[in-house]
């Protein structure tokens, strides 16, 4: 299964300054292990030490926020795009 | 990002900040600029999805289609902006505390309206550090 994985610039460093990168899994928490055996130190900037998306990550399946889907049980198959977004915020 | 020394942005791009920054009272407003290497080409003001007056998020959704456009069209996001609605155009504790979690080293333009006329200033925000930088406007 190939899924396209969109690549933020703060995180593209970790990614061999690819803009995007292909991955593997049934679910996005299957993704995210696939991809932290390709790309050390990626996962750790996504998710915190419990497994947990980190609160300032918002992942987008296709279009759709993860959050209001199934959170990292959301099922992904062949052609999906996951896009990782760094939170814009501030005061 | 490179260490970029100056905001280059025409001066028609400024006023959509401006007007956009004025529009959005009393909530802060929040966009991107986007262009290359320090030279912004285009102003993409976006959604405060907190709208508050003394905080702003950029709408996801929104977030992503900006990104999506602008990454297939070769072009990057070189900065940020946002209004402060009543203070003076520095970065606060949030927004120092904000790209350090995010990792967004891009230049952040604040824009104050608690002055007549409004003033804007940038900086860049790594490492918990508060750097100005030169705001050109119109060149």
């Amino acid at each position: 299964m190939a899924i396209t994985v969109r690549i933020p610039t703060p995180l593209r460093r970790l990614t061999n300054n690819q803009e995007t990168v292909t991955g593997d899994g049934a679910n996005l928490a299957e993704l995210m292990e696939n991809l932290g055996s390709q790309y050390p130190g990626l996962v750790e900037r996504i998710c915190d030490e419990d497994g947990k998306l980190r609160r300032f990550i918002n992942i987008y399946v296709n279009d759709e926020d993860v959050r209001f889907l199934q959170g990292k049980e959301t099922p992904l198959k062949d052609g999906d795009e996951v896009s990782i977004l760094p939170a814009i915020a501030g005061g | 990002m490179n260490d970029i020394p100056a905001l280059i942005i025409p001066k028609a791009q400024f006023e959509t900040v401006l007007a956009h920054c004025l529009g959005e009272r009393p909530y802060e407003a929040c966009g991107l600029l986007v262009g290359k290497d320090g030279r912004i080409s285009e102003v993409r003001p976006t959604v405060n999805a907190l709208r508050s007056p003394t905080c702003y998020a950029v709408e996801p959704r929104e977030q992503l289609k900006v990104i999506r456009d602008v990454e297939a069209r070769g072009l990057e996001m070189v900065g940020i902006y946002h209004s402060h609605v009543e203070t003076e155009p520095y970065p606060s504790f949030t927004d120092v505390q904000s790209a350090e979690e995010s990792g967004w080293d891009v230049l952040y333009l604040i824009v104050g309206l608690g002055m007549e006329p409004p003033a804007a200033r940038v900086f860049r925000l790594t490492g918990g550090e508060i750097v100005e930088k030169e705001l050109r406007i119109g060149e």
